[in-house]
């Protein structure tokens, strides 16, 4: 899976970066100073590289944990998201990251000691209010776990720290070493989901909707708080059925009454990003779909996007009671 | 999409030429370029050293017009403490021995070559590491991936001196014979490049119907960048249609943009 690591010297003796390179212990390995060398380099191209991307373990050193943009928060008054991984392996049509980094080689950064010192002094700059952290926002957070062992690593900071929620938002399976693991009642394990067909149409390598929400409910029945995340919402003709469908399913297998959040959201992605997907894939379908451009921001036009909005919160609220439900956008 | 062969020396170059067929483009002098009748294969002999591999791969763009889907491929000779004498290796680092700057070609497609890291030298040495040595790749790499897609710019290097076959050894004769027993292999890395290559769109392929469009009407500039996005779009969503003929009773540009752009936001759109 695998063919190529590339190693940070300062990392090279890392116990994390050496457990990985046992596991792949056919790689190539190929020695770096700095991951900047390789990663997002002028002239690379994501969708080549994303035909077999490299691993680069590398270490982070500042900018960890760092505020999430407005609108994009579960309930708490603090919210920041650090990213221990740059880049996924799953392939999604819509996703960001293919806008924003010119190379689809993952970086794993190996220092979580410095990941979690960092967060643990925002948990004590906001030690009399909720704090969460979001790890799902330029990776995958669980899809990379028995490489990464990021669960095993992060969770005990959380287990001693009830006044921080961590949210873990995937499309994987990789839910062994949760089930492993004691419940604790500050994570979150949120799922995205989109309708079968558009999932099968976009959502290129992640696992069937169907096994998604296998594994969500396995996590919830072992007492994981677990999250449905609905964004983006994606248009096409016939969305209404489309989400219907997909409401109807996913509500009536999940407990409801167990489901710690649900947030929905629009499809968006800065107009630069637009653009490099433009280049990367014109062939692509969704990238012809009815959008605009608002204050250098895409998006599909103020009407479809309200009309969507309405429908899918109608459906929703009438599965989960109004504290549970977190729209990702400004409500009218 | 083009291939573009380097090599420092004609004897490297020699199996290619004939391999492929090519002839020496006789008004280019600053270099030595040879091409396929096609043009889909194009070599240049850079001479030795960095600065003219620099020099040539700069006067190769500028003659041969290269595209970012172009494949880029220095082939050369290269000497290494152990690995024998005519095997092949791909080179996943470069180092210049000089600046001691390092750069890193993606190697992303599987291979049965396999690949190594390799010491760019201002002059040959004896001095046999566990990397290989040559004298041009890191001025190659360096500027090729100014031109090309990072991707598609490889070297790769065939063995022609270790610390048991002296470089006194090598010669013009053995040094094309070497390179003559690495055609397949050479074969197979550009066919795996190749693929690669294909799934990148040329900056420079029109969308259907552009040339009509912009024969008929009025566009700026801006407004020709505008017309080209939509168009690519137009024709992947309305495949069917053909939108040189349902906006022909249009005014003008600024008309058929707006058209374009109805057609666009139109919800009546499906993914599947
Ligand atoms: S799962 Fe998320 S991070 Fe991964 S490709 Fe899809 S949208 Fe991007």
């Amino acid at each position: 899976m695998i063919d190529t690591i590339y190693i940070e010297n300062e990392i090279a003796t890392h116990p994390r970066t050496k457990k990985i390179l046992k596991r792949f212990s056919k790689a190539t390995q190929i020695k770096c100073d700095r991951y900047s060398e390789i990663f997002n380099r002028k002239s690379q191209n994501f969708r080549l590289q994303k035909n077999n991307p490299a691993l680069i373990l590398a270490k982070k050193h500042k900018g960890m944990v760092l505020p999430i943009p407005k609108q994009f928060g579960i309930g708490a008054k603090h919210n920041y998201y650090f990213s221990h991984m740059l880049n996924c392996i799953y392939d999604c049509r819509y996703c960001f990251l293919q806008g924003m980094f010119q190379s689809a080689n993952y970086v794993l950064f190996v220092n979580y000691e410095d990941f979690i010192n960092d967060i643990e002094s925002l948990v004590k700059t906001h030690s009399s209010d909720e704090v969460h952290f979001f790890s799902g926002y330029d990776c995958d957070s669980l899809a990379l776990d028995p490489v990464t062992h990021f669960i095993s690593d992060f969770l005990p900071f959380f287990e001693e720290n009830e006044n921080a929620l961590i949210e873990l938002r995937t499309k994987s399976t990789q839910i062994a070493s949760l089930l492993k693991r004691p419940v604790i009642n500050n994570c979150v394990v949120a799922f995205s989901f989109t309708p079968e067909k558009i999932a099968s149409l976009l959502e290129h390598k992640t696992p069937a909707i169907s096994k998604r929400l296998e594994a969500a409910i396995k996590l919830q029945k072992a007492g994981w708080n677990i999250g449905l995340r609905f964004d983006p919402l994606i248009y096409t003709k016939d969305f209404t059925d489309q989400y219907k469908t997909l409401f109807n399913r996913v509500f009536s297998e999940i407990n409801i009454d167990l489901l710690h959040s649900v947030s929905l959201g629009n499809f968006r992605l800065p107009k630069d990003y637009f653009r490099k997907l433009e280049k990367l894939y014109p062939e692509e379908l969704l990238l012809a779909s009815p959008l605009v451009e608002d204050d250098g921001i895409i998006s599909y036009p103020g009407d479809l996007r309200d009309e969507m909005v309405k429908f899918c919160e109608n459906k929703i609220k009438k599965y989960t009671p109004k504290e549970k439900f977190f729209p990702c956008y400004e409500v009218a | 999409m083009t291939v573009h062969f380097f090599s420092a020396l004609f004897c490297e170059a020699k199996p290619i030429i004939k391999h492929y067929d090519l002839s020496k483009l006789e008004n280019l002098n600053t270099f030595s370029i040879y091409s396929s009748n096609e043009g889909d294969i194009t070599l240049t002999i850079t001479g030795i050293g960095k600065n003219n591999a620099i020099k040539a791969i700069k006067y190769h763009h500028d003659s041969m017009h290269t595209h970012k889907s172009d494949i880029w491929l220095n082939i050369g000779i290269a000497g290494h403490k152990n690995i024998s004498v005519g095997d092949i290796r791909l080179i996943n680092k470069i180092t210049d021995d000089e600046d001691k700057k390092s750069w890193y070609p993606q190697i992303i497609f599987k291979s049965e070559c396999p690949s190594i890291d390799l010491v760019s030298l201002n002059a040959p040495s004896t001095n046999y590491k566990a990397c290989l040595y040559d004298m041009e790749a890191s001025g190659f790499y360096q500027t090729a991936i100014q031109y090309g897609t990072i991707e598609l710019v490889q070297s790769l290097k065939i063995i022609s001196d270790n610390s048991r076959t002296s470089i006194s050894k090598i010669n013009a004769e053995n040094v094309e014979s070497l390179i003559k027993l690495n055609i397949d292999a050479i074969e197979k890395v550009l066919s795996e490049l190749k693929i690669l290559a294909k799934q990148i769109t040329s900056e420079e392929k029109l969308p259907n119907y552009y040339e009509l469009f912009i024969e008929k009407w009025h566009f700026t500039q801006s407004e020709k960048y505008r017309l080209k996005r939509m168009l690519a779009k137009i024709n992947i969503r309305y495949s069917n249609e053909n939108i040189f003929e349902s906006t022909n009773h249009l005014g003008t540009g600024k008309l058929v943009l707006k058209e374009l752009e109805n057609k666009l936001t139109n919800i009546n759109f499906s993914l599947n």
